[in-house]
């Protein structure tokens, strides 16, 4: 068995001398003169993993005892609700394989004749393979904030959780303190969130769509009631539209099942949000980064795709005129930044190896920077990067003010930084090296100096360090570097709700290079359904 | 399945026999045939370009490959620019009917099925073999997944006409994302045609039809044809008796949904 670690801190976000932090389902508010933790707010769910993550626990102890297997759960597992959606975790399959060999087959056997009750076959077979990956398995959706942010007033934080495709937006009251204002569940899993100008939040999400929805709910808003009185399922099919024998049989034998039922609508209208939200555009791809942009007086929405395209919108309330495109990638996109005071210069990166420089309304491409070069600066034998992050920060300096782009990458344990040059160029590469794997960075500006950096790390099983680093910059021939190392008096509780395995914790923090698009993926040359990419086979699954 | 080997010895067979024939033989649809629905969410083995300047027109449209003095632009340009495109092609009735109609115009079929693709191109090389100097040097079809990669193969405005036929019609309504008309893909439709374009959409199904219309119509950058006007475009008849989905619900007696929406200007701001 695994030895269990926290999983670390994953998202953080800076509202002046206030730290927000999240990890798990945890947030947590540090004060940055102090380092000292100001409070703490726990997603609902997080009390439900604890419990069962004790109650696996115990179970396991039991079952070691008794040597009974893992029959004993799965009978109070049906008490239970029903479990929710799992997410993808790549690596249980194989710690899987350690599990299954422990179980005699007759078990597997009494397993499936039992559990056969409402489930088609093949359903079936998929959950008990759920259930056998681990004993683990029961604990429920690991709740985890994927997103962190805030009104430009700093008045308002909204946070994203990605088990349960939730938008939470919080009062702050500037010390640290935060209060739930309203939870709203997106259709699908959001993977981006900005919030607006006009104090609109705006949301991509995995299926492709980006909604617009009011930062605080009206409670008098209702559904626009839709003027659809048919209460039965209308036939789309006729019989001038199917042409094959065994299609105009099923279509018979619907015709008769509309006959039949004449009432079964309640469970239709589940389907409408219960809170105002719009739909401002689509990509027919997973959306991986969203920006709010403002040119010449003008704001534009930019978003960008695992497809390679990054699309330039106008902002709402056009936000279905397409501006253009800025096209030139050859992998997915990862992240997207405009660097402040150069609000004319967009930087993307993802699964390719250098970082693209566009001037972004144009759609030209100006420049390119290898990321991949400086990674090997780290380790040799690095083929390939995953660029999970990106970032601008204002140094000043005798010269003048300078922007630095930075930059990170999956699983790489550095931060990479360039000059942006008047010329569109990022020159001076430099890199800081971190003790840990980079999951998210916030820039802290500072009065009259270099801005700090607040980096969250997964710091690994094998090192025991912080997860929440701050560093000092410094500037070395216009190289960046680091200076001065401090953290934050992370919390000393131990919970079980944020231990996980190693396995866990990869799955729920480490998935950007699995945008990367499988070689061959489906041809459907013979006629033969290609199989979705994973993403959205789970995405479909969802909905 | 148990066919699926067949099928392919088939196809293979005929493959060879049409190589050592020599002649310019129209392809035989059974050869080519393919299942009528393809995932537009997955990702294939798709070649695209990664942006129209990047994509090379000059073996689809060799008749209009410009005579550059230096032979070392690549990829090669057109004298001119495809301007008509027929979206889920299919057996590309439409295009081959097109091509005489719209001789000064350069025509585009997309279809994301391999096999229909294969047997489209064959069919205008067959075509293109036939009758030289002839038509069919203006249409071409290349296999393509329009729901994600128009913006690779045309400019903004680029395109004056987009036909829509007989597509795909995801009854339920958990898959009615992969309808080629949609909110969200008709600002791409709308980015790619230039104000005055059109959109021509036909389908046999009439709940289908319904929801293109309610969509088209709801998107601030389309308006309906009137049906005076509809009548008098000349690719609205083609499009009704020439696409092979179109013969077939004829010779079943069905009927036929047409609607014609304009590009209008962008709004300024």
């Amino acid at each position: 068995m695994s030895v269990n670690v926290q999983i670390p801190y994953s998202q953080v976000h800076a509202l002046g001398d206030i730290l927000l932090a999240a990890r798990s389902g945890q947030l947590h508010t540090y004060s940055l003169t102090d380092g000292k933790l100001i409070s703490t707010w726990k997603h609902p769910d997080v009390e439900k993993v604890a419990e069962a993550v004790n109650r696996v626990a115990e179970e396991k102890e039991v079952a070691l005892a008794t040597g009974a297997g893992e029959d004993a759960p799965m009978a109070d597992d049906d008490k239970d609700e029903p479990p929710a959606k799992r997410q993808k975790m790549l690596s249980e399959q194989e710690s899987s394989v350690s599990i299954t060999t422990d179980m005699p087959p007759a078990d597997v056997v009494d397993r499936e004749s039992s559990s056969n009750g409402q489930k088609g076959k093949g359903k079936d077979k998929a959950s008990r393979s759920r259930v056998r990956v681990e004993g683990r398995a029961k604990v429920p959706d690991r709740p985890l904030i994927t997103h962190l942010t805030s009104t430009a007033d700093k008045k308002h934080v909204i946070a994203v959780t990605g088990h349960d495709k939730a938008v939470w937006v919080f009062e702050h009251d500037g010390q640290g303190n935060l209060e739930e204002l309203s939870s709203r569940i997106m259709p699908k899993r959001p993977s981006s969130i900005v919030v607006g100008p006009d104090s609109m939040i705006i949301c991509a999400d995995k299926f492709g769509d980006v909604y617009s929805l009011p930062l605080t709910p009206d409670p008098n808003w209702k559904a626009p009631v839709v003027a659809k009185t048919v209460t039965e399922t209308p036939i789309e099919a006729n019989e001038f539209t199917v042409h094959s024998r065994r299609n105009r049989r099923a279509l018979e034998s619907q015709q008769l099942q509309a006959k039949k039922k004449p009432n079964n609508e309640q469970d239709k209208a589940t389907d409408a949000p219960a809170f105002e939200l719009t739909l401002l555009l689509g990509h027919v791809s997973l959306l991986t980064a969203l920006l709010v942009a403002e040119r010449e007086g003008r704001k534009y929405i930019i978003t960008a795709d695992r497809d390679e395209h990054i699309r330039i919108s106008r902002y709402i309330p056009q936000a279905h005129i397409i501006e253009g495109y800025c096209l030139g990638h050859k992998d997915f996109i990862g992240d997207l930044v405009i660097p402040e005071q150069r609000n004319d210069i967009l930087i993307s990166g993802g699964g390719e190896n250098e970082l693209f420089v566009w001037d972004w309304l144009a759609g030209n491409l100006a420049s390119t920077a290898s990321v991949l070069n400086l990674a090997q600066q780290i380790d040799s034998t690095i083929t390939k990067v995953a660029v999970s992050g990106l970032h601008s920060l204002v140094y000043p300096s005798e010269s003048g003010k300078l922007t630095y782009v930075l930059a990170i990458c999956e699983g790489i344990k550095a931060i990479f930084s360039w000059l942006l040059t008047d010329d569109n160029r990022l020159n001076h590469p430099g890199v800081i090296q971190l003790p840990g794997n980079p999951l998210d960075l916030e820039i802290i500006p500072v009065e009259g100096g270099p801005p700090k950096i607040v980096a969250a790390m997964d710091p690994g099983a094998a090192t025991p360090a912080n997860s929440i680093n701050i560093f000092t910059l410094n500037m070395n021939e216009e190289r960046l570097s680091v200076d001065n190392i401090t953290t934050v008096e992370e919390n000393t509780v131990q919970t079980s709700d944020i231990e996980a395995t190693e396995d866990v914790v990869r799955g729920l923090l480490y998935n950007v290079e699995y945008l990367r698009k499988k070689g061959g993926g489906g041809e459907d040359g013979e006629g033969g359904d290609a199989p979705a990419t994973e993403v959205e086979a789970s995405e479909e699954a969802q909905s | 399945m148990v066919t699926e080997g067949k099928k392919k010895a088939h196809r293979a067979q005929y493959q060879k026999s049409k190589a050592q024939d020599g002649l310019a033989q129209l392809p035989r649809k059974r050869f080519y045939r393919q299942r009528a629905h393809a995932n537009p969410f997955s990702d294939h083995t798709l070649t695209y370009p990664a942006s129209p300047d990047a994509m090379d027109w000059s073996t689809y449209f060799p008749d209009y490959v410009q005579d550059s003095a230096s032979d070392d632009v690549s990829p090669k340009r057109l004298t001119k620019d495809v301007e008509v495109v027929d979206i889920g092609c299919g057996f590309g009735g439409l295009l081959m009917a097109l091509s005489p109609l719209l001789p000064d115009k350069l025509m585009l079929g997309l279809e994301i099925r391999s096999q229909v693709t294969a047997y489209v191109q064959e069919k205008i090389w067959a075509l293109r073999t036939q009758n030289p100097g002839g038509p069919y040097q203006n249409a071409a079809c290349l296999r393509a997944n329009t729901m994600k990669f128009l913006p690779n193969f045309f400019r903004k405005g680029q395109l004056s006409k987009i036909f829509i036929c007989f597509p795909d019609p995801h009854f339920k309504a958990r898959k009615h994302k992969a309808r080629i008309i949609s909110t969200t893909l008709n600002s791409e439709y709308a980015y790619a045609l230039r104000p005055g374009g059109i959109v021509y959409t036909i389908t046999d199904v009439k709940s289908l039809h319904e929801w293109m219309v309610e969509h088209l119509d709801a998107h601030p950058s389309f308006e309906r044809l009137s049906k005076e006007e509809e009548e008098a475009d000349e690719c609205t008849k083609v499009m009704m008796t020439e696409t092979e989905e179109g013969k077939k619900v004829t010779r079943n007696q069905g009927e036929k949904f047409v609607a014609l929406f304009r590009r209008l200007e962008d709004p300024p701001w």
